[in-house]
């Protein structure tokens, strides 16, 4: 039983993501423009020349299939823009920029959040509680280019604290990973702080303080191992989050990560960048997604059995 | 219980201060072509910094900062507000779909939803600008086509708990089309979770929109909104730092009012989460 729903779900990922491949490839090709249509007109031969070496002039669905066979050998192939490099070479470059980038994040977010939510959920309704509600009010709105722009106004160019965007230096990741932390730190404070808040209302709280239990005792492991549950659920959507947050903040401080060829790559029709850049997002999106899936079910039997996954 | 009452005035007040201003806003941005002047172009005053004259000082062309912002905020809400019709739109249709018909339809759309939730968002929305163009319309396709999936989701779970319920299927039983049952017996009573869904749905596709126009994939010149108007200011931030943190602060107003009213409109439709403020007041 439990093989067997594990087994479906990872079909189910390598599945999902061969249709986003295929999506994106013929979405990608049927877009308007080609890779070589520069500012000038290169001559025709030349053009036919350089097509025909990277076998643009096949039939789409006959490329597709090569493509298919060059990917499971593990070649994303050769980056158009980027002569003589392979795709693979500028994501293993970029990616542990972007991971170092978005743990950083997920880390501030845990340890800061998860202590507010408790403390405010515990002191329902106090100042404390308020001041909370409206941090993460403002945290899950703020867009991120404003936060970078006040933390590098402030910490890199007032009080020079800080380097502005170099990743050279070792305070670099601090300001990016503030700006991409700030929203799922919103968001998990007020998840803990609900769940905290709804669990000492529970009857075997009631019971546990009844028989005696230190309130820091009950809140420390009874209701702390309960509240927690419902981050699990919010694991996926986060790491949603941080993905297209650590793109959009890569930008923002020009940091050299996953994010920074994407959109040059789609605006020259960088092919093989194109596709290698989605098709790790796209797997780190799905690896996270299937893990969240497996620790609901671990935590919840419930899910378990109520096989198609369709809960709202 | 002691505390449930005035935490709950205290709501209400955030959401009508959020609704007045999203109202002003709202006000000022349709009406302004009519009484306010256009941002005339003043090169003698560049870059200056908030004064009486402007308020929130001028751009590197010398034009009033606060009449670009307000012309930005047509543009904004606009593209916030259609954006999240265009995915309510899908989301509702896509969702009801799989939950009436189930079976293969079922699988597959919840296929199509699952390909779509694992595209971060921004990058999709870049993908189908090259593929829809960037005018207006190109936008509001590309970013409608990246927010409608959590919608899809609820309304398919809330369809599929419907259809066995007993006046669904009398409806059925007395020989109602399934067009008519879905459109006029169930979907009413989806309305509230459509319509919070929409309230959460703009401030995301304002802010979506904006990011686009940030780093300049977003709509084409000489349309501004409130992303270009933060990336000009964004450049020049070190020393003018007025041209970031005016839209920036613009934008970010909006979207917490927003979220404020979204927050408030979700107290009073959703039946479960008065419930349970209530339960977990008293016990």
């Amino acid at each position: 039983m439990k093989s067997h729903y594990l087994l479906e779900r990872i079909g189910s990922a390598f599945l999902t993501l061969f249709i986003l491949a295929s999506a994106t490839f013929f979405l990608l090709r049927l877009a308007p423009g080609g890779p070589f249509d520069g500012e000038k007109a290169l001559p025709a031969a030349v053009r036919e020349n350089i097509e025909q070496r990277y076998g643009l002039n096949d039939p789409l669905p006959e490329q597709f299939v090569s493509w298919l066979k060059d990917i499971s050998r593990g070649d994303l192939r050769e980056s158009f823009q980027h002569e003589g490099t392979a795709v693979t070479d500028i994501i293993g470059e970029t990616l542990p920029i972007s991971l170092q980038l978005g743990g950083a994040a997920t880390l501030l977010a845990l340890v800061l959040g998860i202590p507010l939510g408790i403390a405010a959920g515990a002191r329902h309704g106090t100042w404390l509680d308020r001041s909370v509600l409206i941090f993460t009010a403002a945290g899950t709105s703020l867009p991120s280019y404003l936060v970078a722009s006040v933390l590098i106004l402030i910490f890199a160019l007032h009080l020079q604290w800080l380097p502005v965007a170099l990743w050279e230096d070792s305070g670099a990741i601090v300001l990016p990973a503030i700006t991409l932390g700030l929203r799922p730190l919103a968001l998990i404070t007020q998840v803990v702080r609900a769940s905290v808040f709804e669990c000492l209302g529970a009857d075997w709280v009631r019971t546990a303080l009844a028989k005696g239990l230190a309130e820091s005792r009950v809140l420390g492991k009874h209701v702390l191992r309960n509240a927690l549950i419902p981050l699990i659920s919010l694991l996926a959507p986060i790491t949603a989050g941080l993905v297209t947050g650590s793109f959009l903040v890569e930008m923002t401080f020009q940091l050299p990560g996953l994010g920074k060829y994407f959109v040059s790559a789609v605006l020259n029709r960088d092919y093989p960048l194109v596709m290698g850049v989605t098709l790790t997002y796209g797997m780190i999106l799905l690896a996270f997604t299937l893990t969240a899936d497996l620790l609901c079910a671990w935590a919840d039997p419930r899910i378990r059995l109520d096989a198609e996954g369709g809960k709202s | 219980m002691k505390t449930g009452r005035p935490l709950r005035r205290h709501a209400h007040f955030s959401t009508l201060i959020a609704l007045f201003f999203l109202g002003a806003l709202t006000g000022i941005a349709i009406l302004s072509p009519w009484f306010m002047p256009t941002a005339e172009q003043d090169i003698s005053q560049r870059l200056l910094a908030p004064s009486l004259n402007h308020w929130m000082g001028t751009d590197s062309l010398g034009r009033d900062l606060l009449t670009r912002i307000l012309d930005g905020a047509r543009l904004s809400l606009a593209t916030g507000i259609l954006t999240a019709i265009v995915a309510l739109f899908f989301g509702t249709a896509v969702g009801a779909t799989a939950g009436w018909r189930g079976g293969w339809v079922d699988r597959t759309l919840l296929r199509i939803i699952d390909v779509f939730s694992i595209f971060p968002s921004v990058l999709l929305a870049i993908l189908l600008t090259v593929f829809v163009g960037r005018g207006f319309t190109g936008i509001l396709l590309a970013l409608g086509l990246t927010g409608w999936m959590q919608l899809a989701r609820l309304v398919r779970a809330q369809v599929m708990q419907m259809r066995e319920l007993p006046w669904v299927e009398a409806a059925r039983a007395i020989g109602a089309p399934q067009s008519r049952i879905l459109l006029r017996h169930l979907l009413p009573n989806l309305w509230s979770p459509i319509l919070i869904s929409l309230a959460f749905q703009i401030p995301t596709s304002i802010l979506s929109e904006s990011f686009l126009s940030f780093i300049g994939l977003g709509l084409e010149p000489p349309l501004a909104s409130w992303g270009t108007l933060a990336a000009e200011g964004f450049r020049a931030m070190r020393s003018f730092p007025h041209l970031i943190l005016f839209p920036g602060g613009v934008l970010f107003a909006t979207l917490l009012s927003f979220q404020l009213l979204a927050e408030g409109l979700r107290r009073s439709l959703d039946p479960r989460d008065a419930t349970r403020l209530q339960s977990g007041g008293s016990g």
